[in-house]
């Protein structure tokens, strides 16, 4: 009798979670069409093979800038982008540190638009970083690193505490990814083959302060000796989009900031011509982004700094990765090809992006 | 089975009644004017409206040429009346919906923010000493003309100084002892 309530009870906690997990599940956001970049820190997890050379860490500035396509095709170096929308830099560190769990890459590369965050943004864009981690300590650091005076941690560790009340926005998108959702990035990297020309950039208002927080230079600190402590060649690079303005105060704090602790520092806004970038044709939203035509020009121009400088093997006549990254090329090529019968059909992308 | 199940049940019900109402987008009330990274760094993006609030006659409003610019009031009259800018700019926020528009004239640029397809006025920035704030106080004052003007109710962090009326702030930034920036802002 008391092993048969054992049994029944047993079962119903089981049942019990089982419902909490699924229902939880549906009522994430899956971030698969529209808003996709929820769905980029996720994705690292299914790499079969995590020994990258390179590893980008950043906001928007990298995961929609470089090709590691490119890099691939032209210098056989493997690179991974592991950044999302808006990510400040601890949340940077903390991927950093959690990625050092799978890989020792040879060189990081970090975008330092980000360091003009001293303090926690939007709760939006906290979620789209952290809910896509997996569960670890390195996560719970970087909740407690990010969370807003609004935000709980019980939030971000029971997710169904949040999101309950998306019952009634479900759509169909949130059953069909619900236990695996299809893979939408390119090691990391976001596909846009539209283009709209940049134009004349606002003028750039006067700040009241231009030094970056203490609290953003603290985790740059931790991200050089982090990287210093695992034999990692860490690049500082700055994008070259025009938008939002990069103050040459800025610029400097940063070139100083090299120079003192023996890092490079590449500020692409420099190198625009060099390149061969052209804003006309090579961004999608008039010079807050490049395009892929862009992201691949940058890719190969940066790319033979990284395979010069830090002696980056030429993987190509690996067998092994010869075979992963053509699966990626061709996945690469029919998503170009896909946009650009769509931008055709309909003047805009219209199942990868919103109309703009 | 029975216990669990009332239990299952009562949770439910529970989390379906209580907490706020999460978007798609993961926010509890939307942000119309969410910038791009790095947006930021521009004093009109420090608002953060969730909702287009009313137009108010208390805030500060900034006039150009007669033409009364309130924050928050929807942007289309007032553009109208403003006239061909010399130039326009958009931008849409990293990964979020609705995009953030600039208007550049000569002495000052309007920022308009996007919600349910109506632009509101977020913040207009003057740029040079040809135009005045209402209460007469130009780009390159000295502070005490700035407190003569409104008074010494100002929150103050380094270089900035901001006075709060209704739903919108006045923004100067004062260094050695002079007006470099002045900036309305529409507020939460």
């Amino acid at each position: 009798m008391v092993r048969k309530k054992l049994i029944i009870g047993t079962v119903a906690i089981v049942l019990l979670l089982g419902s909490l997990y699924v229902l939880q599940r549906l009522l994430m956001p899956k971030y698969v069409s529209g808003i996709v970049e929820g769905s980029l820190i996720g994705e690292y997890y299914k790499e079969k093979r995590k020994d990258f050379d390179v590893i980008f860490l950043g906001d928007c500035e990298v995961y929609e800038n470089f090709s590691p396509v490119t890099l691939w095709e032209k210098y056989g170096i493997t690179s991974y982008i592991r950044g999302s929308a808006q990510q400040l830099i601890w949340q940077s560190y903390y991927l950093l540190e959690e990625t050092l769990k799978y890989e020792k890459p040879k060189v990081v590369v970090f975008n330092v638009l980000a360091m003009q965050y001293n303090e926690p943004q939007k709760e939006e864009y906290n979620r789209m970083t952290l809910d896509g981690m997996q569960l670890s300590a390195t996560k719970l650091k970087s909740i407690q690193a990010s969370m807003m005076n609004s935000e709980h941690l019980v939030d971000y560790l029971a997710p169904l505490l949040r999101f309950h009340s998306r019952w009634d926005q479900l759509s169909k998108d949130d059953f069909t990814n619900l236990f695996g959702k299809e893979k939408l990035f390119h090691n990391g990297y976001y596909m846009r083959v539209d283009v709209k020309p940049a134009g004349r950039v606002p003028r750039a208002p006067r700040l009241p302060d231009y030094r970056f927080g203490s609290n953003a230079y603290s985790y740059l600190d931790r991200l050089t000796e982090l990287c210093k402590e695992n034999g990692i060649q860490l690049v500082l690079v700055k994008a070259p989009t025009i938008y939002p303005h990069w103050y040459d105060e800025w610029d400097t704090q940063m070139e100083q900031y090299a120079a003192a602790h023996d890092l490079t520092y590449i500020n692409f806004l420099k190198h625009m011509d060099d390149a061969g970038i052209d804003l006309q044709t090579d961004t999608y939203d008039a010079g807050l982004h490049l395009n892929v035509y862009g992201a691949e020009k940058l890719a190969a121009y940066f790319g033979a700094f990284l395979a010069d400088t830090y002696h980056l093997q030429d993987h190509r006549s690996d067998e092994t990765w010869s075979g992963i990254w053509q699966k990626k090329i061709d996945f690469y090529d029919r998503m170009k090809q896909d946009q650009l019968d769509e931008l055709a059909k309909y003047g805009y992308l219209k199942r990868y992006k919103v109309e703009t | 089975m029975k216990k669990a199940s009332i239990g299952l049940i009562a949770l439910l019900l529970v989390l379906s009644g209580c907490g706020n109402k999460m978007t798609e987008e993961g926010s509890a009330s939307p942000s119309a004017l969410t910038q791009t990274e790095g947006a930021a760094a521009s004093p009109a993006s420090t608002q953060a409206s969730g909702t287009p609030e009313q137009a108010s006659s208390d805030g500060y409003v900034f006039e150009a040429n007669g033409i009364p610019i309130p924050m928050h009031a929807e942007a289309a009259p007032i553009l109208k009346q403003l006239g061909k800018p010399q130039s326009y700019f958009e931008s849409q926020a990293c990964a979020f919906p609705g995009l953030n528009k600039i208007y550049q004239y000569s002495s000052f640029d309007v920022y308009a923010y996007e919600k349910d397809g109506v632009d509101y006025i977020a913040s207009v920035i003057l740029f040079d000493d040809t135009v005045a704030t209402k209460e007469g106080v130009t780009l390159f004052n000295k502070k005490s003309d700035v407190i003569k003007a409104y008074g010494d109710k100002f929150t103050n962090n380094l270089n900035l100084y901001v006075y709060d009326q209704g739903k919108s702030q006045l923004r100067f930034v004062i260094e050695n002892d002079q007006v470099t920036s002045i900036e309305y802002l529409a507020k939460i």
